[in-house]
């Protein structure tokens, strides 16, 4: 009960914001992009390692948006739009190859897997090990829907692909994981 | 809705199995389907743990200074498209509206909130385990300091204000040993590896043969938390059946989140300020050399009992000893047996009468 009532105050507030920006509230404008600048970097980043490239796709995505404000349409889920359109743009700019990042895992130290002994827990990191040696899409997939939240269809959108495509990509690599499993 | 036909794949992808894993929401409808598919346990567990580990994924954290940069650069580039007097819009005025509304509605619900601290999940427990009043029997410390009880195996359980622990009754020699506890209280288990014991306390299980360990399970938290003083324990976690989630050694502490039930373990070294453990819980109980009464107020202080004894008689006495694994009434065992004297134990009086001892 509460939870929905929170997700409702987030998704108007969201609504507003976009108003309020279409509009030329700089307020606006700048809690959007505080809002949504490190989720955002975060994505850009998996999906091209080089901050100098991202960084640079996110600051022509927001001036642009700026500058098109009176052009745009309305849209419920701020992030969604920003997910897709960072997508796009750095498609064009980097022409993206299967560049395997590497994540931060590798490079947690020593004491802090010393005090994660438990297995449970060595479970959970074996898992984000081997999903960081899934195919590149496959990654993808899982992390905008359980990391980044996004619904199948806010996926298919992201990706420009039908759902039934996004669920047989998180299909595929659940059957990676289980077999890597013991 | 039927699961018979599930995969791991097909919890993955439920999006109210995500929402119970995630969020904790849906969580009576899923605790069920563990219940009524208990072959499905293990795809059930590696749904979990493949959302978990997705949900948590280490992040590329963009730098607070790179953040701002960005932003001066947007900035310069909105300045030179135009330059439009800045409209503070209404904005500003619904952001405010709203954080009063939700202000309002929390105060709303605080004010709403239950008014008294009950025991929700631990009376569900012992109504599953078929312990009525008269197949149990129950501790309450309505007091505002700490009450030591003694369990019918020799261990001893130091009660916090407010806890409350329920036993089943036991007429033989190898009854069950179980317990239920809401609140927080401190254990320490005689050990008998034929006969496990057990602490049930709200979703945590924990499973022990000999240790002492400092339970905090109120049935307002959203935690519960467990520290391991000595010894080794062993969790479950009740709504995900009966596997072992984690063993948890001395000197470690492991927390279970009630709504998306994730145990955590860490090595805990400042847990004294971060639990409030009790005070039996922070003495060390080495004694080395030490004058009686001071042997005495320690644990007299670490337990809440009273400890009569002839303080003129005993003035000169010193104790060596470690009596750090022991439950209360093994220690004063082993001081009564050093002291050579007699004790009776009366509830939360103890009294001890000795015929001095041997000056070298």
């Amino acid at each position: 009960m509460a939870g929905s009532e929170n997700i409702n105050h987030a998704s108007i507030a969201d609504h507003e914001l976009w108003i309020a920006f279409k509009q030329g509230d700089t307020e606006a404008f700048s809690e959007m992009y505080q809002r949504y600048a490190g989720t955002l970097y975060n994505y850009g980043y998996h999906l091209v390692p080089d901050t100098a490239l991202v960084q640079d796709a996110m600051q022509d995505l927001f001036a642009d948006l700026w500058r098109t404000r009176h052009n745009l349409s309305d849209t419920s889920s701020i992030k969604y739009y920003l997910f897709r359109s960072l997508r796009r743009r750095l498609h064009r700019m980097a022409d993206i190859k299967p560049v395997l990042p590497s994540t931060p895992l590798q490079t947690e130290s020593i004491e802090e897997l010393k005090i994660k002994t438990e297995e449970y827990l060595l479970l959970l990191q074996r898992l984000q090990q081997l999903m960081s040696r899934l195919p590149e899409r496959q990654q993808e997939v899982i992390r905008l829907r359980f990391y980044d939240n996004f619904n199948w269809e806010e996926i298919a959108g992201i990706l420009q692909i039908n759902e039934q495509s996004v669920r047989n990509l998180v299909q595929r690599a659940i059957a990676k994981l289980r077999e890597g499993w013991k | 809705m039927d699961y018979s036909a599930y995969d791991t794949a097909d919890f993955v992808c439920d999006d109210s199995f995500v929402a119970w894993v995630k969020e904790g929401r849906d969580g009576a409808h899923w605790e069920q389907v563990i219940k009524q598919y208990p072959d499905k346990q293990e795809q059930i567990l590696q749904a979990r743990a493949i959302i978990l580990a997705a949900a948590q994924l280490p992040p590329f954290q963009l730098k607070a200074q790179d953040q701002q940069q960005m932003w001066d650069q947007i900035r310069s580039q909105m300045d030179t498209t135009e330059a439009a007097p800045v409209k503070k819009s209404r904005f500003i005025y619904w952001y405010w509206a709203a954080a009063a509304v939700c202000i309002m509605a929390g105060a709303a619900l605080w004010w709403m909130r239950p008014e008294k601290e009950t025991a929700v999940v631990y009376t569900r427990l012992l109504k599953e385990a078929k312990l009525d009043g008269n197949k149990r029997i129950e501790e309450i410390n309505e007091e505002s300091t700490v009450r030591t009880v003694r369990l019918p195996d020799g261990s001893s359980v130091v009660l916090e204000p407010g806890a409350r622990i329920s036993y089943p009754v036991c007429a033989t020699n190898n009854c069950k040993r179980e317990v239920y506890l809401s609140g927080a209280a401190f254990f320490e288990v005689s050990r008998n590896t034929q006969q496990p014991f057990i602490v049930y306390a709200n979703e945590m299980v924990i499973n022990v043969l000999g240790t002492s360990f400092h339970v905090k399970a109120y049935d307002k938290d959203s935690l519960v938390q467990v520290y391991v003083k000595t010894g080794k324990i062993a969790l479950s976690v009740q709504p995900l059946g009966s596997m072992v989630i984690s063993n948890v050694s001395a000197n470690q502490q492991a927390i279970l989140q009630r709504n998306t039930l994730v145990v955590s373990v860490q090595l805990s070294e400042q847990h004294h300020i971060e639990l409030q453990a009790p005070e039996a819980t922070t003495y060390s109980f080495v004694f080395n050399d030490a004058p009686v009464d001071s042997v005495m107020s320690t644990i007299e202080n670490a337990y809440g009992v009273h400890i009569a004894y002839d303080k003129v008689l005993l003035a000169d006495c010193r104790l060596t000893a470690s009596l750090t694994d022991e439950p209360l009434y093994e220690k004063i065992r082993l001081i009564c047996r050093a002291l050579e004297a007699d004790c009776i134990i009366k509830g939360n009086d103890i009294t001890l009468s000795a015929k001095g001892c041997h000056r070298y």
